[in-house]
């Protein structure tokens, strides 16, 4: 289903915000009304820490691993696949995305990496990805959705970090329409997410 | 106004079917689509909620039944998966059907509350610790059967009935706009259906006005003709009476301003005879009673006539009145009183509108197509051509001041002009302002009467007005 009738979210896109030697790592945000109608705005906040990019591939994460990615991939740090804590994933440009969801009230600011981002540092070459949560629950995204949209793998809502209870560690987010009905994209909005595998088709 | 306030009405019914058809249609519309956008969520969280609960359970079975494949962690993991299961009912749109059943909402807090008063004994439960096991199996046992029933009273009861509900009052609405429709496609129907009777109506009267008219008029040109003949009567005896003392036919009138006084009246009551007569023709023309008595007429001798009865006062006025003839002329086959008064009608309107000095010329003739003519043509004060028409009209002179300068009754020419087309003919006028008139007759060749078979007749009929003939 397509999502280009939800107020051009397409359309306008992100500022990213760069800030480079910025005396404190915290969070410039712009916001900017995305949709004429107020359906939805987007936040785009992005932390650069000086050597964000790793310079000599993807280092061994030093916490628990909270994502793994595999399958049609160039660039791994464990046996063909690779391997994130959250430091590693914190350590890449952040993108803010603020949206009403069908399980959480009001509008919540999510922030976290963009999934095009994500998927172009581990080489992707894939058409589709696999996402496997926790709860075993499963759906397979197009990656044409992430270079489409503001798709980010949140890390945090509100500001925080989100436990397993408030369906964290990892959330896939899209901005949404405020009616709330695309329900092709909730699908595609796992939470709890685990693992990734990238595939050909 | 009356047309205004049924136009109003007219417009304020279309704009009433109009409004019930968007009703109707945009009830339907946002049905549909309610149809496609329904997002049934209560079922599959309650359904969620209840799989999470059995993995939880199971986990925990297994974990406190001393199996070594399962580990802390994976109970725990479990447990945070079941929780975020349980705050989905409490939080955002997909938990609304179930937040909203109350007694759904107190079994989820139940939970949850049970949960975390055992939070501390399952992060530190060990594995095959069958007594701490028992006691998580008795507090969590009684959600088995609430959840459960949950979900299949979920599945079965609460959407349905909230969406029968819902459509049941779009039907309702869709039934009266329906109605509404009807109702005004109705009176829309009916009010056009009477607007057309209405219009036909119209044109029934309208014809029937006509009618009546034209009986009126006829009425009014049969009194008249009425009238007209019982004026004449006495004046005839004014008239005789009034010649046989001027001829002084039974002696003689002693006082000679007696005589006066008699030519005035004998004037006078010819005068008022031939307004009369006119009024007569014309009333006769107007109820379609001229009657044609045709005969083969010399036209020659009709033209003589009608010069000889304006001579006098073409001659008092000083005007040269001229006739031309062509030669040899057909007969016409004609009603030959009608003929003169044609002829003397546009005789007399030419001098009368001749100044002193001037000239009027009648001629007669044949044109190529063998039709009579007959032409009347003056260097008087001429008829501007916005005036063609309407002197052709009866009473009427060309303007105000003319009724002061020129007496008359303003019906020669109408009644020529209808004399004219009584015989098939027709009249026309041309004529340049201030430079004179001419007024032309034509009858239809069919009235043309050749003798040539008997050219002695012909000879003598011609004899007499062989070219010109001054007055």
């Amino acid at each position: 289903m397509s999502r280009k009738g939800c107020g051009g979210a397409d359309r306008i896109g992100v500022t990213r915000v760069r800030v480079r030697g910025a005396a404190f790592p915290g969070i410039v945000k712009l916001v900017r009304p995305l949709c004429i109608g107020g359906l939805l705005a987007i936040l785009a906040a992005v932390l650069i820490y000086p050597g964000a990019v790793w310079a000599e591939g993807l280092p061994v994460p030093n916490g628990p691993v909270i994502l793994t990615i595999s399958g049609e991939i160039a660039v791994t740090n464990a046996d063909g696949q690779a391997e994130f804590d959250r430091e590693m994933l914190e350590a890449l440009p952040q993108t803010a995305v603020r949206t009403l969801t069908p399980w959480t009230d009001d509008r919540v600011v999510f922030e976290g990496v963009l999934m095009r981002d994500l998927l172009a540092l581990v080489g992707s070459r894939g058409e589709t990805v696999r996402a496997t949560a926790l709860n075993d629950y499963a759906v397979s995204i197009p990656v044409s959705d992430f270079e489409e949209e503001t798709v980010i793998l949140a890390i945090k809502m509100n500001g925080k970090y989100m436990p397993i209870r408030e369906k964290g560690p990892l959330w896939i987010i899209y901005p949404l329409c405020d009616d709330l009905t695309d329900l092709d994209t909730h699908a595609k909005m796992i939470w709890q997410l685990r693992w990734i595998d990238v595939r050909r088709q | 106004m009356r047309l205004l306030s049924r136009q109003a009405l007219l417009f304020a019914t279309i704009a009433a079917f109009a409004v019930f058809v968007a009703i109707a249609l945009g009830i339907l519309v946002r049905e549909i689509r309610i149809t496609e956008r329904q997002v049934r969520t209560g079922s599959w969280t309650a359904v969620q909620i209840e799989v999470e609960f059995q993995r939880f359970r199971n986990a925990l079975d297994r974990y406190g039944l001393g199996d070594e494949a399962i580990s802390h962690e994976e109970v725990i993991q479990r447990l945070d998966i079941l929780w975020s299961r349980l705050e989905l009912v409490r939080h955002g749109r997909d938990g609304r059907e179930l937040r909203a059943n109350p007694v759904f909402l107190m079994t989820i807090n139940n939970l949850l509350a049970t949960l975390a008063v055992h939070e501390s004994v399952l992060q530190t439960l060990k594995r095959n610790d069958r007594e701490a096991h028992r006691r998580l199996t008795a507090a969590l046992a009684p959600f088995e059967t609430k959840l459960h029933r949950m979900v299949q009273q979920v599945m079965l009861n609460s959407e349905t009935l909230n969406e029968r509900k819902r459509l049941q009052l779009s039907f309702g609405y869709i039934i009266a706009a329906f109605l509404g429709v009807m109702v005004s496609g109705g009176v829309l129907v009916f009010m056009l259906l009477r607007a057309r009777r209405s219009a036909d109506e119209l044109a029934v009267s309208e014809a029937r006005q006509r009618q009546l008219a034209e009986q009126a008029n006829r009425a009014k040109s049969a009194f008249l003709a009425n009238m007209s003949h019982e004026l004449r009567t006495p004046l005839n005896a004014i008239i005789g009476f009034s010649e046989l003392m001027r001829t002084e036919t039974f002696g003689p009138i002693g006082n000679s301003r007696y005589r006066q006084y008699l030519d005035d009246i004998h004037h006078s009551g010819t005068h008022l005879l031939s307004v009369i007569n006119t009024v007569l023709d014309i009333s006769k023309v107007e109820s379609g009673e001229v009657e044609i008595e045709e005969t083969d007429v010399d036209v020659v001798e009709v033209l003589s006539e009608a010069v000889r009865m304006v001579a006098e006062r073409a001659e008092k006025k000083g005007i040269e009145l001229v006739t031309e003839v062509e030669s040899p002329l057909p007969n016409l086959c004609a009603d030959a009183r009608v003929l003169r008064q044609i002829v003397l009608n546009l005789l007399t309107n030419a001098v009368k509108f001749t100044k002193p000095g001037g000239r009027v010329t009648v001629w007669a003739g044949t044109d190529q197509i063998d039709r009579i003519v007959i032409e009347v043509r003056d260097n008087g004060i001429g008829i501007a051509p916005s005036d063609l028409i309407r002197v052709m009209q009866p009473f009427v002179q060309v303007d105000g001041l003319l009724d002061r300068k020129y007496e008359g009754t303003g019906l020669g020419l109408p009644l020529a002009k209808a004399f004219a087309e009584a015989h098939g003919g027709h009249l026309s006028l041309r004529s340049v302002l201030g430079q004179g008139t001419v007024a032309t007759v034509v009858f239809p060749c069919g009235r043309t009467v050749r003798l040539s078979a008997d050219p002695l007749k012909t000879e003598g009929q011609g004899a007499g007005v062989d070219a010109k003939a001054a007055v």
